[in-house]
């Protein structure tokens, strides 16, 4: 570690703003993958702020700077995790239509595409964030939005039936359900297989024997 | 899970008798008896007291009136005892769904026998709905692989609706489990959000999302509303 720095930002007196902002963002980036790592590796509980800044080769006064706790630095990187499929799921969304079947198949692809691209922070994210207890309070319904545009679109021109009730919530729930199974089981290539029965799970109630009769 | 047999009696009565008695709602399973029962039940209060981050072996002998030298008796650890308390709550409701289905005939009237039995199970059991539906995520992958292979016991019994369906057996493989998941997940948070209590009035939703991939819309609604015998 430097050895003249301010004690607020880390850097030498006199050194430019913006700099000093860049090397911030830079600290922050460290300590919230090294985070990741750590909790992918050996879990949330064992997570000490000891060995994050061990991993993350940064100073534990600007740990604490930047983060009030072990858990709050994993909040940090769940919070990103959710912003982060969010984006690719609304965007993928966005350029499938409004058809429903399009919009679940090319959102849940970007899910997880994500997923397969960051297999450490999907491991910690998915198996881990319970472990945070009560102090992940208000994640879940941010994941949910997270998911919301996949199942704003048109089942299609003939099939206008409506789903059943809490159908979204039901769906959500088992799609996650499996991506949880496919993550616990320490498969990652298991999530690529698994876009076609996700999407398939989605529709069946709606595409259901009952729905074709009486659409 | 070998029981204990009845009537193996603890070798310090006097700890035995400071217990404290009818803890609301728990099954005789955790209740007293032995000492066996007495940790797990001790357990399962702890748990809901503070969470299973929070459970020690200490608090789990003290608030079970033993040493933890007794503790190290029976588990060795914090996660062998709530294993074995997972266990013993799973093969509980196990009986009760096992009992539920075979009181119908037909297939979907049984799953809704078998949603309702579960609902009441945990509703009158808010302890051990979070030990069996929310912990298993908390206490980390090993236990919630045991919570997995649970569930998937019960992806049989729902399969069987497939032949109802004339797209049944084009189903993706994945379907029960998804369903039983997303059935567990939604009773879990209804219990974490401190609503175990109002679990039986899910009934009719639970059932008409189960059903609806095998029988329809409709048909699923209708099975749904249907009132047991």
């Amino acid at each position: 570690m430097e050895r003249s720095t301010t004690p607020l930002t880390g850097i030498k007196p006199g050194g430019h703003q913006l700099r000093g902002e860049v090397v911030v963002q830079h600290q922050r980036r460290r300590i919230l993958d090294a985070t990741v790592e750590l909790v992918a590796e050996s879990g949330y509980r064992a997570l000490t702020v000891g060995a994050i800044i061990k991993r993350a080769g940064v100073a534990k006064l600007k740990f604490y700077e930047l983060f009030s706790s072990k858990a709050d630095a994993f909040l940090a990187a769940l919070d990103e995790a959710i912003d982060g499929v969010g984006e690719r799921v609304s965007a993928a969304c966005e350029a499938a239509g409004d058809s429903l079947p399009e919009r679940l198949d090319a959102g849940l692809g970007a899910a997880l595409g994500f997923c397969a691209e960051r297999p450490e922070l999907t491991r910690a994210v998915v198996l881990e964030a319970p472990a945070l207890g009560p102090e992940a309070a208000g994640r879940g319904e941010a994941a949910v939005a997270a998911f919301a545009p996949l199942f704003e679109g048109k089942i299609g021109p003939r099939r206008t039936r409506r789903p059943p009730p809490g159908w979204e919530e039901g769906v959500l729930d088992g799609l996650y359900w499996l991506l949880y199974e496919a993550v616990l089981s320490g498969r990652p290539k298991r999530l690529g297989k698994l876009r076609p029965a996700m999407v398939e799970f989605a529709l069946l109630p709606l595409l259901g024997p009952g729905a074709t009769a009486s659409a | 899970m070998p029981s204990d047999p009845p009537g193996e009696s603890p070798e310090l009565p006097d700890e035995l008798a400071r217990l404290p008695h009818g803890r609301h709602g728990l099954p005789p399973e955790f209740v007293e008896r032995n000492q066996r029962q007495r940790l797990l039940a001790s357990l399962v209060r702890a748990l809901a007291d503070s969470g299973y981050n929070a459970a020690t072996i200490t608090g789990i002998a003290e608030g079970a009136g033993v040493t933890t030298r007794t503790f190290y008796k029976y588990f060795d650890s914090v996660e062998a005892c709530y294993l074995s308390a997972f266990d013993t709550g799973a093969e509980l409701l196990g009986e009760r769904l096992v009992e539920a289905w075979a009181t119908e005939e037909d297939w979907p009237a049984r799953v809704r026998s078998a949603l309702a039995a579960a609902l009441d199970f945990f509703a009158g059991a808010p302890e051990l709905a979070s030990l069996l539906l929310t912990e298993p995520f908390v206490a980390g992958p090993d236990v919630a692989a045991r919570y997995r292979a649970e569930l998937a016991r019960l992806v049989p019994y729902l399969r069987e609706g497939r032949v109802l369906s004339p797209e049944g057996p084009s189903f993706p493989e994945t379907t029960e489990r998804g369903l039983i998941g997303s059935l567990a997940s939604r009773i879990g948070r209804k219990v974490t959000a401190g609503e175990a209590a109002e679990l039986p009035s899910l009934l009719a939703d639970l059932t008409q999302f189960t059903l609806t991939p095998y029988l329809g819309v409709q048909a699923a609604k209708k099975a749904a509303a249907k009132r047991s015998r």
